[in-house]
């Protein structure tokens, strides 16, 4: 099929002013928020129903184009972007020639960001039905003042949408005492890469059969597109404290997470942030952190008032044993509200420090989080790189930021390496290389370092069932087979 | 069937000496395996799998009700030699134990450091974790704890063709790859055997307390029981039960004879100041919404027992009645779907005991006769269905989780089908090619 054929019936099922083509239009979605991979589409459709979804991918089915489904962008791991997959016949007008390169991937991006509605809101029985395009938070403040909440709170949760927190199993600062999204969806209607459309989960809970409803989640993209979602919707607790302890050495503040979680208390939140990060953030919010302190850690407890000043107390008393220099309780609520925009705008102040930064996402058992970070810094020293630390410390899940400057070549060239071996120290010490942010297009080399074949060849298998052909946000999550195991 | 055994040895495979110890819906097995390592497991997988011999993998037994029946005897495949536990790590939170260890004794080692696994499911402590998680069993601590699908951050298993698998890991957060870990739980031993898993472990509380309230109906008791939900006390559990379920009590310490139709039960776990708090706000609560309330305090157990599963009845674990049902629907239905089944058990000449996890919308019900036995599986079955269908109309699912074999095969165990089965037989055919695991338990025969 010809490109202007495909924009033709592009626009015949979602209308002209859904689809876009023009070369500079379409620089906008040559990547998301990983910005090292960039490959621009054919076209991106912003489909306005769910009708529109099933219909781009059924002519993407027949025509045997690649579709990428989109959300808002904000993925930090190339999950959305086109990709170069080297066997398909990608649109052309020169029908027999092939144009995909990692410059112009080709394919169709269906982007889901006008299906942007709160279908229903249910408090009695605490679920929503939503649309995928809806941002995170919107969902939460629809139900806020009636006192419930949407659990997954990923630092973008002010701009990301719910379809691309299912599609990521996107987590949050507040995931350590709540989960991450796969805890709060009970069903989805997905699209099937065939153009088929299925109902998976339901607002009841286990459904019978298998459940595909957590195979989905998580899945990238890969396995079709997610029209609705139904989640579940949390009682807001009744009481929440936090604190901030200001540590001297990250060993100290590492031992005083682990020593907290092995006490039993289980936070709402244990967030760390390094010197570096504290410097950009107080520059961008001026909450008034310390710049000599190495490391800060904030510490949230929720739930009940009457559990919760002991908690503090216990929490406290545990930094203390563990040489805190200094801890400071948020008063009053605003303090509390600007700690927390200080904490999620951490990426973004990161601009401050350096013109790019690249974002990893390892993971570590949480007693290993100290060696972790030493073995980060000793990567960063041998490489001549600076690197920032922001991280869940409760979850082990590490979000180490590698500096660098996009117009040097030579930097940018060597980050991905850099990650690579952050990745791999993280396995090592038994964790893995993503803990939220997915595998998208970025991780996928580092797959083999946590999967064997036949792991590898199961989750094609599954991915076969799904999307037969082949199409669907091809060149993420899964590496190639092996030749030799092809033959 | 001889062969394997000359290739495996007595030891691992021999003819059962009970085989009806190990008989799913009353089909006894031909051979029973029992290997003592993974490596050996995975040669009977593979053996299996190339002389095309059904497989029954087999915990404790404790939900070889649950399921279709099975398609074709063949051996009984015993996990309980897996049974060590590989690693517990206090100060992370996480285990990890081989399929075969039992409930039990997983969680007397983690109670040595004062944590638990929440996971209740109305079964005895001889229990194996693979089978719980197999067979998807969750218990009233749900409402705060989830199911075993979310608490768990990794698997190992054997695939029918005698790889092993694996997927997630031992952290608490892992998006790498496609969550297979998931796929497995509930899938009832058809795609493959689970050989080792990795739970996120919660500490143990040092205080338990639960509010018991006597209500007029089971529309009152879900009255009850939303106010409890939609208030911000946070319950572990809150159960809705009619009142015959109470008379299936293996352990109830309360009266059982109220006048009353139905109970709530919210239990509470926490610091000393918590609970205290909230059994005199749960007490309040009940007395608001009409309910008869009484406290009580667990004093009888340390806290890292599960006390929920003995001090709640288990409906589940009493005798049998003549077909018990599990019914999903909204919490808001619950009272309804209740009061509807014993409606029909009552046109049939029958009763019913039913237990709601009332947060979460699940409903058992059993279905008593004064004499099983002589009842026709088409008049069990036309309950069935016309429960089903009733279920069906609010929303949500019914499934046949214990029943004669006829009624399973008269009614169907799972219900309304969907496009999505479609999905689910590809899924068993491509881990399972020869078809050998729990043949039909799952998929129904598609």
């Amino acid at each position: 099929m010809t490109k202007r054929g495909l924009i033709r019936e592009l626009v015949s099922i979602a209308g002209r002013d859904a689809v876009v083509h023009r070369p500079e239009e379409l620089l906008t979605y040559e990547c998301d928020g990983y910005t090292l991979a960039r490959a621009t589409p054919d076209v991106v459709v912003h489909v306005g129903n769910a009708a529109h979804v099933q219909d781009i991918v059924k002519l993407c089915a027949r025509e045997k184009i690649p579709f990428y489904p989109r959300g808002l962008g904000t993925g930090l791991s190339g999950g959305c972007t086109p990709v170069d997959s080297g066997q398909w016949s990608v649109v052309s007008d020169q029908p027999e020639a092939k144009h995909g390169t990692l410059a112009n991937g080709g394919g169709v991006v269906i982007a889901l960001n006008r299906l942007d509605k709160i279908l229903e809101i249910d408090l009695r029985n605490r679920i929503a039905v939503v649309e995928p395009g809806v941002i995170n938070l919107a969902l939460t403040e629809a139900v806020q003042g009636d006192g419930y909440f949407f659990a997954p709170d990923p630092a973008s949760q002010q701009a990301c949408s719910i379809g691309g927190n299912i599609a990521e199993n996107s987590g949050g600062p507040h995931c350590l005492k709540y989960g991450v999204t796969a805890n709060h969806v009970l069903g989805v209607e997905l699209v099937l890469p065939t153009g088929q459309v299925v109902q998976l989960g339901g607002k009841t809970e286990d459904a019978p059969g298998y459940d595909l409803v957590r195979l989905v989640i998580g899945s990238e993209g890969t396995l079709g597109i997610v029209t609705k979602a139904i989640v579940r919707l949390l009682r807001a607790p009744q009481s929440v404290r936090t604190m901030l302890a200001i540590f001297n050495t990250v060993r100290d503040a590492g031992q005083a997470v682990s020593d907290i979680i092995a006490a039993g208390i289980i936070p709402v939140a244990l967030e760390m942030m390094d010197k570096l990060v504290v410097g950009a953030v107080e520059a961008a919010y001026g909450f008034g952190f310390p710049l000599d302190a190495e490391v800060v850690l904030i510490v949230e407890l929720d739930g009940l008032e009457a559990g919760l000043d002991e908690g503090m107390r216990r929490a406290r008393e545990i930094c203390q044993n563990n040489r805190v220099r200094e801890i400071r309780m948020a008063r009053r609520v605003q303090e509390r509200l600007l700690l927390w925009t200080s904490r999620k705008g951490a990426f973004g102040a990161i601009g401050r420090l350096s013109p790019s930064f690249c974002t990893q996402d390892g993971t570590v058992p949480r007693t290993k989080l100290p060696e972790a970070l030493e073995k980060i810094a000793a990567i960063a020293e041998k490489h001549g790189v600076r690197i920032a630390n922001v991280f869940h410390a409760g979850d082990g899940n590490l979000h180490p930021l590698i500096l660098f400057d996009d117009r040097d070549e030579e930097q940018v060239r060597r980050v991905p390496g850099i990650g690579g071996e952050i990745l791999q120290a993280c396995v090592a010490l038994g964790g893995t290389i993503t803990g939220e942010h997915g595998i998208g297009s970025e991780k996928i080399e580092y797959m083999p370092l946590i999967f064997d074949e036949p792991d590898l060849s199961a989750m094609r298998e599954l991915k076969r069932i799904f999307d037969p052909g082949g199409i669907c946000n091809p060149g993420k999550v899964l590496p190639p087979e092996l030749e030799a195991a092809r033959a | 069937m001889e062969s394997l055994q000359r290739e495996l040895g007595p030891e691992v495979l021999s003819p059962p000496d009970e085989p009806s110890r190990y008989a799913v819906d009353g089909q006894e097995p031909l051979a029973l395996a029992q290997p003592g390592t993974v490596e050996e497991l995975a040669a009977i997988l593979r053996l299996a799998t190339e002389h095309s011999v059904p497989v029954a993998p087999y915990g404790s037994g404790s939900f070889v009700h649950l399921g279709a029946p099975a398609a074709a005897a063949g051996m009984a495949l015993c996990l309980a030699r897996l049974n060590t536990i590989v690693a517990h790590e206090p100060a992370d939170l996480t285990v990890t134990v081989q399929a075969g260890v039992t409930l039990g004794d997983l969680q007397r080692c983690l109670g040595e450091h004062d944590q638990c696994l929440p996971l209740d499911p109305a079964c005895s402590d001889e229990a194996t974790i693979g089978g719980i998680v197999a067979a998807g069993a969750s218990g009233p601590s749900r409402f705060r704890y989830g199911t075993s699908a979310d608490m768990l951050l990794g698997m190992r298993a054997v695939a029918a063709t005698g790889e092993p698998m694996r997927a997630g890991g031992r952290v608490v957060k892992n998006v790498a790859g496609y969550d297979l870990t998931r796929l497995f739980v509930g899938s009832l031993g058809t795609l493959g055997v689970l050989t080792e898993l990795t739970f996120k472990v919660w500490p143990c509380l040092p205080e338990r307390a639960m509010v018991v309230g006597w209500c007029e109906s089971c529309e009152q008791a879900q009255q009850v029981a939303a106010a409890l939900v939609a208030s911000q006390l946070e319950p572990v559990f809150v159960e809705l039960l009619n009142a015959r379920s109470l008379g299936r009590a293996d352990h109830w310490p309360l009266s059982t004879d109220d006048g009353g139709s139905a109970v709530v039960i919210a239990g509470f776990w926490g610091t000393d100041a918590e609970t205290s708090y909230q059994l005199t706000e749960a007490k309040a609560l009940f007395l608001e919404t009409g309910a008869r309330p009484e406290g009580v305090r667990g004093e009888d157990e340390r806290a890292g027992r599960l006390w929920l599963r003995t001090l709640v009845p288990r409906i589940g674990g009493g005798p049998a009645g003549l077909v018990t049902m599990k019914l999903s629907v909204l919490s808001s239905d619950v009272g309804k779907v209740i009061s509807k089944a014993e409606r029909l058990a009552g046109d049939f000449g029958w009763r019913c005991a039913a237990q709601a996890h009332a947060g979460n919308g699940i409903v058992y019900v059993i279905v008593e006769a004064p004499s099983p036995i002589d009842e026709p599986p088409e008049r069990v079955a036309g309950l069935c269905e016309e429960l089903r269908a009733e279920t069906q109309r609010l929303g949500g699912w019914a499934i046949i989780e214990r029943g004669p074999v006829a009624v399973k095969k008269l009614a169907g165990v799972w219900g309304n089908t969907g496009a999505q089965w479609e999905l689910m037989a590809s899924i068993k055919r491509a881990f399972d090619p020869a078809g050998i695991l729990n043949p039909g338990r799952l998929t129904d025969g598609r």
